[in-house]
């Protein structure tokens, strides 16, 4: 689970700090349950996020997440991932309240970043930074309707280190691009 | 109020998206710092780089770097009209039962992310729907901002799906609140009613320069058709700011929402609002035409009056067709 590392409430009339601090926990809970699933979930990694995972996203958008799946998840990276544990992840929230102190939509910051070996052995860190504007869902809990940005890196350390400094570019490690498609 | 009726969000704003690519950084704290920044400024990274001639214990590669973006924008088959109005009431006035002192369609084309602002000056003289032919800008004053709306609509063909009205005081302190604006002027004012002491170039306003930029008519080409044409500028260079401002923090874009809510009356719920502002951030400004309706100066009776041209009509029904002229 992320860590709620700041929550802020934009008021257009009166405040409200409980409802503020309960749409705060409600986004908690649906990104964490996405970022489980896209980036520590072994079986996901191997084989796609299952359908499930995407409903963190609203309906008209999950296709259109989906294929973003590169940017928004581990992507095809995560099939050249063995082991993965979290080094650091926060979450910050905006909440716009409406003028009777009711959250109306929100904007969520998040930085995940973990570290892990791939397949072959090597070192291999990941880095994710994202912004998503979420929605209220009409049953409860809350919904991503866009994402400003969203950004994955992996990134896996030179094995070999090599005594050339002719500035050629190092070789592809065994680690494949990912593809930005759907897993 | 009216609804509008069209499905919201199934159109995306696609931003640059950031090809695969294989960079050579020195060391993980420049690829992290690299990665913060892209987070940021998607649309600069798209580009391959290199570090050239690093130390090869250093070098890191990125397997994959990948950025995406997807802001929702309103969707229809139809265009999307709102009516603008500024009020000239004084502190302690309804701000909606004085005279409109500004008045703009704001036209989107919803398809091509365009848009059009249309100014009508405050003197113009028009056919006021149950109040014969006056001024458009007692219009207010006769039957607030709905009365308006039914007289350009009346003009113009126009069907205006929401009207939003703020004050002189309103003005300033959006502006103000929003760290004022960056505005181009294009060519020296220097008027003592309105304040206005500019040289031709581009300012950052206070509410109060804001203020005075829009109300000045005394020293630019056109009298009220230019202080009309200026405050189109304005709106535009709110809409520049507004792109700048979602691209640094997008969630920033609440607080300018905010100071909307407590500084403009509207028929928008809160929640349309938010639409439009997200609709906004989609249409670049060098997509944004800003026009005034082509009239003439003159008289009727002892009044000073704006005849708008029977060639306005063209530009009526080139809006009606898909929000935007030309």
């Amino acid at each position: 689970m992320f860590p709620l590392s700041k929550t802020h409430a934009v008021a257009t009339g009166k405040g409200n700090a409980a409802a503020t601090q309960r749409a705060a926990t409600g986004i908690k809970t649906t990104l964490s349950a996405f970022y489980d699933a896209a980036f520590m979930d072994p079986k996901a990694r191997q084989q796609g996020l299952s359908a499930g995972a995407w409903n963190a996203f609203a309906p008209p958008i999950q296709e259109k997440a989906k294929s973003d799946a590169g940017s928004l998840t581990l992507g095809e990276a995560g099939r050249t991932i063995d082991q993965l544990s979290v080094t650091d992840a926060s979450l910050s929230v905006r909440v716009l309240l409406d003028p009777r102190g009711h959250p109306q939509a929100a904007i969520a910051k998040v930085a995940f970043d973990a570290s892990g070996k791939l397949t072959g052995g090597e070192a291999v860190l990941v880095s994710n930074r994202a912004s998503f504007l979420l929605r209220p869902a009409r049953g409860g809990g809350w919904l991503v309707f866009g994402y400003p940005s969203a950004k994955t890196e992996v990134e896996a350390p030179s094995p070999t280190p090599s005594p050339s400094v002719s500035g050629s570019p190092m070789p592809t490690s065994s680690a494949s691009p990912s593809s930005g498609a759907s897993p | 109020m009216r609804r509008y009726p069209e499905p919201l969000f199934a159109r995306a704003h696609r931003r640059t998206r950031v090809p695969r690519s294989r960079l050579f950084l020195r060391g993980v704290g420049v690829a992290v710092a690299v990665a913060v920044v892209a987070t940021v400024t998607v649309e600069g990274l798209g580009t391959t780089g290199q570090s050239g001639r690093a130390r090869a214990a250093d070098i890191v590669e990125i397997h994959s770097a990948h950025g995406a973006s997807y802001v929702p924008a309103l969707q229809g088959k139809r265009p999307l009209f709102i009516l603008a109005l500024g009020s000239d009431a004084r502190p302690g006035q309804n701000i909606a039962k004085q005279r409109s002192d500004s008045i703009h369609i704001i036209g989107v084309d919803l398809k091509r992310h365009r848009s059009t602002i249309l100014g009508f000056p405050r003197d113009s003289w028009v056919h006021i729907p149950g109040h014969g032919t006056t001024k458009i800008n007692t219009a207010m004053t006769l039957g607030g901002p709905p009365l308006v709306v039914r007289t350009i609509e009346s003009i113009t063909g126009i069907r205006i799906d929401f009207w939003m009205l703020t004050s002189f005081g309103g003005l300033v302190r959006m502006v103000n609140r929003i760290g004022g604006l960056k505005v181009y002027v294009p060519r020296s004012m220097h008027d003592r009613f309105s304040g206005a002491n500019f040289s031709k170039g581009t300012h950052h306003f206070t509410g109060r320069k804001a203020l005075a930029f829009t109300r000045d008519r005394h020293d630019v080409p056109g009298g009220d058709l230019g202080r009309s044409r200026n405050q189109g500028r304005l709106l535009l260079a709110a809409l520049s700011q507004l792109h700048k401002v979602f691209d640094d923090d997008p969630g920033k874009i609440f607080t300018w929402i905010a100071v909307g809510w407590r500084n403009v009356r509207t028929d928008l719920s809160l929640n349309t609002l938010l639409d439009l502002a997200l609709t906004a951030n989609s249409i670049p400004a060098k997509k944004v035409k800003n026009l005034v309706v082509p009239a003439s100066t003159g008289t009727v009776g002892s009044a000073s009056v704006v005849f708008i041209s029977s060639s306005a009509r063209r530009i009526y029904a080139d809006m009606r067709r898909d929000g935007v002229v030309g």
